[in-house]
């Protein structure tokens, strides 16, 4: 055989494998790139057969939201939105009237064993946030009671005035627990704060990374402490306000620098001795029976409150949405059923660094850091507010009826909010290689201009997996 | 955003039973109403110290003369009595114009003091650091006199390119005012800008206060 004729039958057998995906791509796929690529292989295979396709739209296929809503998030289509109600009093009514009728819709769903569920927002400042928390939490004698909490975390939202850190800011912060009068006070909680710098487990290049909450609830396992022992899994969450002059932009980056653990005052040295980096035996996801949930947040609030400096528009585009994520994270523990005694943590919080300025205009080439209405906080005192928080987080001791919880929550999901909220998550990505050594000179030299030059659009460098870097 | 399903229940530390409280340092509540009030009042105060005098006034007038032209005859000595170790101020009546004209004009004169039982005293509009000017009224200089009659003459010399001459061959009128131009009201503005500046982050760390044991 000649040679041009074997190299034109190389190029066609190259060719015919351009489309085929092997065992190891498919391996190394996300479960929403898993679920792109069936979809789409179905449906070539469909077509080739002559088969009519129907079902799904495809330009919606492995987003969070369906339907109305995520026709409108995926801009296609025009939305008919009705004209928002500005009279302060008929907003709080049609609000109620919409948020009624969700939680009809929701009743059917409910789990058969109902505690209570009570978010109570307290106020702190930034530089004390922690102090501040532990000692509500023991003054409130939640801290003695942490069988009715089901999680304390700080609101990811970034009050006003917009410029610099938030070391003497408001910070706030949600405890979520199910006590329904008041509790004696307790001792002080026991606290612990994972750096996210830190090497606490061991994975190798490509290796699935960790959530905050796996690395927090192995620390708890390996304290012996747990649930009805834990007030709260806490990231802790850092929005740094910058630019906003001649030079550049304003930006309020949010980045989670670690997690803070909070658990009941007789387990305090048990944690101070486990919270220490090591390398923990993790396996690829929370400690065995332990459940970590992760609801994508962000799609839903880009629909129902498009300019995040404002409150959102009511009538609601979509009513059959939450408004807020707090609605969300009641729904969840509702649906499911999840006990306080059985509960780690549950937070409204970010992932990847998100900017803040973003969707603060309805236009969405324009970025207002003025001109969003003054809402009340925790203190009773209105502030300007970036309403933040791309995700709901709850981390729980699994049992079988919560698995049945889940089931009517995916139904719940399916029918009522038409989304899938764990999709477009991206969680437990591998590990990336570390890059080289001049790479990483350069990254260096990259991050010192970046201090000095207060410029945050000169930090390159990507963000690291937490907790599991440098890899092994 | 909270919405019904979220309880406002204060500050974290307010709980009841809470052993922490927030401690304010009154001396900075002080300090930082002082550096406030303090500023603002001094700031206005130095506004209204710069708008209402400080200019020449017709009161502290000594003398009136004429710088003579560049190139041109000379004009009348101008004499007035003083004490010795007087301070006056030589004003020139600029006659408007642009800014960059005026500064030229003001640079180019130049004037001669004859004063009894010290030397002659000499000085330029471009060699005084700071000209001070209230609408067309700039300073050429300040100088000492002597005591007795003090003699002098001003005239527009040469002064950047020639291109400028032609607005020096006029000849200006000026004053020789008692006492040095107003510069009260300049330290009172900015130092009570500064000062305001200083007291807001003052008031800020006396708001956020430092956690104490009740």
């Amino acid at each position: 055989m000649g040679i041009g004729r074997r190299l034109l039958g190389r190029a066609m057998e190259k060719l015919e494998s351009l489309g085929e995906v092997s065992e190891e791509q498919l391996a190394a796929m996300t479960p929403e790139q898993r679920r792109n690529h069936e979809y789409w292989t179905a449906r070539a295979d469909a077509a080739r057969s002559g088969q009519v396709v129907t079902g799904e739209d495809p330009r919606l296929v492995g987003r969070v939201l369906q339907g109305d809503a995520g026709a409108a998030a995926a801009g296609i289509g025009r939305v008919s939105a009705p004209e928002p109600v500005t009279d302060p009093a008929l907003r709080d009514e049609v609000a109620a009237r919409e948020r009624a009728a969700r939680d009809e819709r929701r009743a059917p769903f409910r789990a058969p064993q109902q505690h209570p569920v009570r978010i109570t927002r307290v106020a702190t400042r930034g530089g004390t946030q922690g102090r501040e928390i532990a000692e509500y939490l023991a003054a409130s004698g939640l801290a003695g009671r942490p069988d009715l909490v089901y999680g304390a975390a700080r609101v990811p939202d970034r009050l006003g005035p917009l410029r610099g850190g938030e070391r003497r800011r408001v910070v706030e912060w949600d405890v979520v627990h199910a006590a329904t009068a008041e509790l004696p006070s307790a001792p002080l909680p026991g606290e612990a704060v994972l750096d996210a710098r830190e090497t606490w487990v061991a994975r190798a290049v490509g290796e699935p990374s960790v959530l905050d909450e796996d690395v927090a609830v192995a620390v708890l396992v390996a304290a012996g402490i747990g649930p009805e022992h834990t007030l709260g899994i806490a990231r802790h969450v850092v929005i740094d306000v910058r630019g906003g002059d001649e030079h550049a932009d304003t930006t309020a980056w949010t980045e989670v620098t670690g997690v803070r653990l909070l658990v009941a005052p007789a387990h305090a040295a048990a944690l101070a001795a486990a919270a220490r980096p090591a390398a923990l035996a993790l396996p690829h996801g929370p400690p065995e029976g332990v459940r970590v949930e992760v609801l994508n947040w962000a799609p839903i609030a880009r629909v129902v409150q498009p300019v995040r400096t404002k409150l959102p528009p009511v009538p609601s585009p979509f009513p059959h949405l939450p408004l807020t994520a707090a609605e969300l994270v009641r729904a969840y523990l509702e649906v499911v059923g999840v006990a306080p005694a059985d509960s780690y943590g549950v937070e409204v919080t970010y992932d990847d660094p998100d900017d803040l300025m973003s969707r603060t205009s309805a236009n969405a080439h324009v970025r207002k850091n003025f001109g969003g209405d003054k809402l009340p906080c925790a203190d009773g005192e209105a502030r300007a507010r970036l309403t933040g928080g791309t995700q709901v987080v709850l981390a729980y001791r699994d049992r079988p009826a919560y698995a049945q919880g889940r089931e009517r929550w995916a139904a719940y999901c399916a029918q009522e909010l038409q989304a899938d909220l764990g999709r477009e998550l991206a969680l437990r990505g591998p590990v990336p290689k570390p890059t080289a050594k001049l790479l990483r000179a350069a990254e260096r030299v990259i991050d010192v201009a970046a201090f000095f030059s207060d410029d945050p659009d000169t930090d390159l460098s990507e963000p690291r997996p937490r907790y599991c870097w440098p890899p092994r | 955003m909270s919405g019904p399903d979220v309880e406002h229940g204060g500050w974290a530390i307010d709980a009841r039973g809470s052993g922490l409280r927030r401690r304010r340092n009154p001396l900075l509540l002080v300090l930082a109403v002082v550096l406030l009030a303090g500023g603002v009042a001094a700031a206005v105060l130095g506004i209204v110290e710069l708008a209402a005098g400080s200019g020449p006034q017709d009161e502290d007038v000594a003398a009136r003369g004429v710088a003579a032209a560049l190139g041109g005859p000379d004009t009348p000595v101008t004499s007035f009595r003083a004490t010795d170790g007087e301070r006056f101020t030589v004003w020139l009546r600029t006659g408007g114009g642009t800014t960059r004209n005026r500064e030229v004009v003001v640079a180019s004169v130049g004037c001669r003091v004859a004063r009894p039982g010290r030397p002659d005293a000499l000085f330029r509009g471009s060699r005084q650091g700071t000209a001070v000017t209230v609408e067309d009224d700039a300073t050429i200089g300040v100088f000492t006199a002597g005591e007795g009659v003090n003699r002098m003459v001003c005239r527009h010399l040469r002064f950047g390119r020639r291109t400028r001459y032609e607005r020096l061959r006029r000849e200006r009128p000026f004053l020789v005012v008692r006492g040095e131009p107003e510069t009260r009201g300049w330290w009172l503005l900015f130092g009570g800008i500064g000062a305001a500046v200083v007291g807001v982050p003052v008031a800020g760390v006396w708001r956020t206060g430092r956690l104490r044991r009740r």
